[in-house]
């Protein structure tokens, strides 16, 4: 399978960090905490930016 | 058989050629016939003489039937010695002396006075007379002659001498008659002792060296010496042998005797501790979590080709591309057989004690191992393996090839002991500070959280172990497998996604989205997140190594 690529989620009122969703065609979900490092103080539109350039950095997949 | 020789034995034959000769059986006038002094097989020497011939023959014969016997040996003839073919007419035939089978004295005549009668190779001859007291030297194969013996003479004077040898002799010399007396003490290099002192009871002679000490012997510790005229006695202190305490009550050292106690027993089965067991390392030995591939919360299946970096069973995680293993699970202990790449576990820090530990399991898969927070190199080998000293607190690396696997152990010290097997809960809560996994089961879970709008909905979690780190994700088997219902109004829907909000070490929130309407709900229902598929998952990932 094509790894689907990754959409920044909208942030939530209690939100303080990013997250990314993506869907497999199996119908698998994955969702994880973006890093950030490469930005200071980053916003929504920062990360927006990232997920556009696909230069998204996420946490290990760790299976599942 | 026998050699036969007679006199006036004699006969007349007609036998003519070379072979067998027959006599008539009719002696002359005082002679005796053949049959007379000879039997069957006898020899016997003969002469044969034509009357009117000048045939003759001379040998040794063999009587071989009455009358009649063969000419065994010519020994001289007419013939040049050979075998006389003889002429018709008759033939004298008596028993003889060959003259060469005759012993005769030479024309000198008598025996010369003192001599000794000796063989010349064809005669007997005497040898000269010796003189009063010589005796008779051989001459080889000439004639013996007569030798007077030198050095004859008369011992006058007689004496001994002790030489280096530590003994002295008195009393010599003797020049008629006497006694040599002996004295002093044999050295040590003529296999003395060279000792002159009386042995006490017991007294060895023990070599120093040079030479030899004349000593009792030393008793060490927990040894008894009992020196005996002519006995050494040696016994032992350690103990009369016989166990302190009670049956079946191991034996210990209580202040220099055999002692036992009632607090610690074997009766040849079971072993029992009334006290306390104090022990360099505790019960819970093994730092390896899930070694017997019991807990598989992200449900890995058997033979799934899994990137590097991606978790099977709990704590495993592929290290190659394409690794997998296959499996039955089986409880409480399931054997993996790892059909490619490698899988690999890794010790948190916190669980290193330092010192070396040992790694070991069953099966065919071979392994190597990192310590001090490295990373797994070199050559792979079969259980056990020991490792160099580990820092403490510093992570550990053990990593599987191909081949059967299950019971892994990695445990401190040199010895591999048997696989220290946890009770199952405990051991899941070992696996949940890793990785947590809400999953269908019966169907019967309920996730309770809020609705922030008509198709979101927040769903509050508790972790039932504090995980090592917060959690930064989770994964979902599918949304379809989930459903939200309102409890406002018990309408529900199934989630189009799921997803990871935030996480805390204690409690983390998943947001869910429906479809408007289904459920029908408005911000601040109260709702709840549940399994509709026996497939459903959600696995909290992040807090693994």
């Amino acid at each position: 399978m094509n790894e689907p690529a990754w959409i920044l989620l909208p942030p939530s009122f209690f939100q303080t960090e990013f997250v990314v969703w993506r869907e497999w065609p199996d119908g698998k979900q994955e969702s994880r905490l973006v890093s950030t490092f490469t930005l200071d103080d980053p916003d929504y539109a920062d990360i927006a930016a990232l997920v556009a350039a696909n230069k998204l950095i996420v946490a290990p997949v760790e299976g599942g | 058989m026998a050699f036969i020789t007679a006199d006036r034995v004699k006969d007349t034959s007609t036998t003519t050629g070379t072979g067998n000769i027959i006599v008539s059986g009719s002696a002359p006038f005082g002679y005796r016939t053949f049959s007379t002094v000879l039997s069957v097989s006898d020899t016997f020497y003969y002469c044969i003489q034509g009357q009117s011939t000048s045939e003759w023959e001379v040998g040794l014969g063999t009587y071989v039937s009455s009358n009649q016997f063969a000419r065994t040996t010519v020994l001289s003839s007419s013939a040049s010695g050979s075998a006389v073919s003889f002429s018709s007419g008759t033939k004298n035939v008596f028993i003889t002396l060959p003259a060469n089978k005759t012993l005769q004295f030479d024309v000198s005549g008598s025996p010369t006075a003192g001599g000794i009668l000796y063989g010349t190779g064809s005669m007997l001859a005497y040898s000269t007379a010796g003189t009063a007291g010589q005796v008779l030297v051989s001459g080889g194969t000439g004639a013996p002659t007569w030798s007077t013996v030198i050095g004859l003479g008369t011992v006058t004077s007689v004496n001994v001498s002790g030489g280096s040898t530590g003994l002295t002799y008195s009393g010599g010399p003797i020049t008629s008659s006497g006694t040599i007396t002996m004295a002093g003490t044999l050295a040590v290099a003529n296999g003395g002792t060279g000792l002159t002192t009386t042995p006490a009871n017991g007294a060895l002679d023990i070599g120093n060296g040079t030479g030899f000490t004349r000593t009792t012997l030393t008793a060490g510790s927990n040894i008894t010496i009992t020196n005996g005229a002519g006995s050494v006695t040696i016994a032992s202190t350690g103990g009369s042998g016989t166990p302190g305490g009670s049956t079946t009550q191991i034996q210990y050292n209580s202040a220099g005797a055999f002692a036992g106690s009632s607090n610690l027993t074997f009766d040849g089965t079971n072993l029992t501790s009334g006290g306390t067991v104090v022990m360099a390392s505790s019960f819970k030995r093994n730092i390896l979590i899930n070694g017997n591939f019991l807990i598989n919360q992200r449900v890995y299946v058997s033979g799934t080709a899994t990137a590097s970096g991606t978790y099977m069973h709990d704590r495993w995680k592929s290290t190659t591309t394409s690794s997998n293993y296959t499996f039955t699970q089986a409880t409480p202990d399931t054997t993996i057989t790892i059909a490619a790449g490698t899988i690999a576990q890794i010790v948190e820090d916190k669980n290193v004690v330092g010192g070396v530990y040992t790694l070991s399991w069953t099966g065919t898969a071979t392994a190597r191992i990192a310590i001090n927070g490295g990373t797994t190199s070199g050559a792979y080998a079969a259980s056990p393996i020991t490792t160099s000293s580990a820092t403490a607190g510093q992570q550990i690396t053990v990593e599987f090839s191909t081949g059967t696997l299950g019971r892994v152990q990695l445990e401190p010290g040199t010895i591999a002991t048997p696989y220290e097997r946890q009770i199952y809960n405990e051991q899941l809560a070992q696996c949940q500070r890793y990785c947590y996994a809400n999953t269908y089961a019966s169907g019967g879970e309920r996730y309770t959280g809020l609705a922030s709008s008509t198709t979101q909905s927040y769903i509050f979690y508790t972790y039932p172990v504090t995980p090592r780190v917060p959690f930064t994700g989770i994964t979902v088997s599918s949304a379809a497998h989930w459903s939200v219902v309102n409890y406002a109004n018990t309408t529900n829907g199934a989630t189009s996604s799921i997803a990871y909000t935030c996480s805390g070490i204690n409690t983390g929130t998943v947001q869910a989205t429906t479809t408007a309407g289904a459920p029908t709900m408005t911000a601040g229902n109260q709702i709840a997140l549940y399994p509709t598929n026996a497939s459903a998952l959600i696995i909290w990932t992040g807090a693994e190594l």
